[in-house]
């Protein structure tokens, strides 16, 4: 019912308000496609979009990594040290490096951890830090949903979701041109920390940042050479079990599932499906057999 | 919930059609845009844009045809033919070959390198070092440790974190997944 009223009112409010101007340089394109222009034309428009959305960007990498860095430090601390498995670590890092190089941000340098956790869970923190839980990877069936479910959380860092939820909640300091939003000031960082940390594992994102998280990791997952249809596999497989124990997947943090498999169903029948991809079975067994 | 997924379903399903209501937000943006770059009945002729910073411009229309060339993004294409998932098309260059939808735009990609976080048009600037540069636990996560009186073996934990992706070559990342049989469509 909140649901309904919600896609109701965004109906009638329609996108641009409040939206990031790099949405905005996309709703852009969609609108150019739509009428036909010419490409010269678009391209210009799109180039002058696209200057606005550069004119605006209120944290340096720099300052996102240092966020990050803090949230992972935090997140050690808070939900379980690092699994002491040097074979999973590097393993669950070369298929995160894998898809993050299909991202828009392949210049970030993403790291991957597993955490000591038989909790199932999965969550990111700004400038590349992707958790997965020992509970979650023990619940996959193949390569493909680790892909999946890393993809998922690549895609809140390469949205900016974590950032964007902080600075609505005026979590975040604003820079002064060519500053640091903290300025080496730890009580400036902590603000955004446990700003985060309850994003993470209490409150959620918003639910349009799931649908949307899940949607790009398909994407980035497939454009690597992964099945599409790996998370959605996870998902479905965290149903059956009921596993989503401890502030996991299926918890209060994140969406109802039918909606989030209706949204992946509904973008894999459009230019996924076709695709195939690989699952790899054999080879995640045989990487995580030590976890069994 | 039913309702919502009905009435998602019929928005999304009404994006195919010439005039479409926009999304209730900007969830499935990408899906979205997918859409809306192949309405039905738009054909050849049309210019594309490689969106990701790598992509295989293939010989035939199938992940295990030849790799014709390596295209790289923001690299622009003329459609020569359309199919489900792939199109046929011609680089400047001349070379012919398919490429997956999905790896293309209808416009060029911006550049937007990780560096560059645009988050709202509303606050200030500041520019960084691009993110190919910065490496390793940032010095202001571990003062903020420090001073937070957070424990030195959870730092010690985002340090390992860290030299793990060090330690590992975009060429073993190639090789992995080679090995693997997992080859970018």
């Amino acid at each position: 019912m909140r649901h309904s009223l919600i896609l109701a009112t965004a109906l009638a409010v329609l996108i641009p308000l409040g939206c990031t101007t790099t949405e905005l340089a996309d709703a852009t394109r969609v609108g150019l496609l739509a009428t036909g222009n010419d490409s010269e034309k678009n391209l210009a428009l799109v180039n002058a979009g696209e200057k606005m959305a550069n004119a605006a960007l209120p944290m340096s990498y720099e300052d996102e990594r240092a966020l990050g860095g803090s949230v992972a430090i935090a997140s050690f601390e808070k939900y379980g040290s690092l699994l002491n498995n040097a074979e999973v670590q590097r393993y669950v890092t070369l298929v995160g490096l894998t898809v993050a190089a299909k991202t828009n941000r392949p210049d970030v340098p993403f790291r991957f951890a597993v955490v000591d956790s038989d909790d199932v869970n999965a969550w990111a923190a700004p400038g590349g830090y992707i958790f997965l839980t020992k509970g979650a990877l023990v619940l996959m069936e193949d390569e493909a949903q680790l892909a999946g479910v890393l993809g998922h959380e690549i895609a809140h860092v390469c949205r900016y979701h974590m950032v964007t939820m902080l600075q609505r909640g005026r979590l975040l300091s604003a820079a002064a041109e060519g500053a640091s939003a903290f300025g080496g000031d730890s009580a400036r960082i902590a603000s955004g920390v446990n700003g985060g940390l309850d994003v993470l594992f209490e409150k959620g994102y918003d639910r349009k940042m799931e649908y949307e998280a899940d949607v790009v990791g398909m994407d980035y997952a497939a454009a690597a050479g992964y099945d599409p249809t790996g998370l959605r596999r996870y998902l479905t497989g965290l149903e059956k079990t009921g596993s989503g124990k401890g502030g996991g997947w299926l918890e209060s943090t994140h969406p109802d599932l039918v909606d989030r498999v209706t949204g992946l169903d509904t973008a894999y029948a459009n230019g996924y499906q076709e695709l195939g991809g690989a699952v790899q079975k054999e080879r995640f067994a045989a990487m995580t057999k030590s976890l069994r | 919930m039913r309702k919502l997924s009905t009435s998602l379903a019929i928005l999304l399903v009404g994006t195919a059609g010439i005039a479409f209501a926009e999304p209730p937000d900007t969830l499935h943006t990408d899906f979205v845009r997918v859409v809306r770059e192949w309405p039905a009945g738009r054909g050849p002729s049309q210019t594309v844009y490689v969106k990701r910073a790598t992509a295989e411009l293939r010989k035939g229309p199938s992940a295990s045809d030849s790799v014709v060339a390596t295209l790289k993004q923001g690299e622009a294409l003329t459609v020569v033919a359309a199919e489900p998932a792939r199109l046929k098309v011609k680089t400047a260059t001349g070379l012919e070959g398919f490429i997956t939808r999905i790896n293309v735009s209808d416009s060029k990609p911006s550049g937007v390198s990780g560096g560059q976080l645009i988050v709202a048009s509303n606050t200030s600037t500041t520019t960084g070092a691009n993110a190919a540069s910065i490496r390793g636990l940032s010095p202001m996560a571990e003062k903020y440790a420090k001073d937070l009186k957070i424990s030195e073996d959870a730092v010690e934990d985002v340090k390992k974190m860290e030299k793990v992706g060090d330690q590992i070559s975009p060429a073993q990342v190639a090789s992995f997944a080679r090995e693997g049989g997992v080859v970018a469509p």
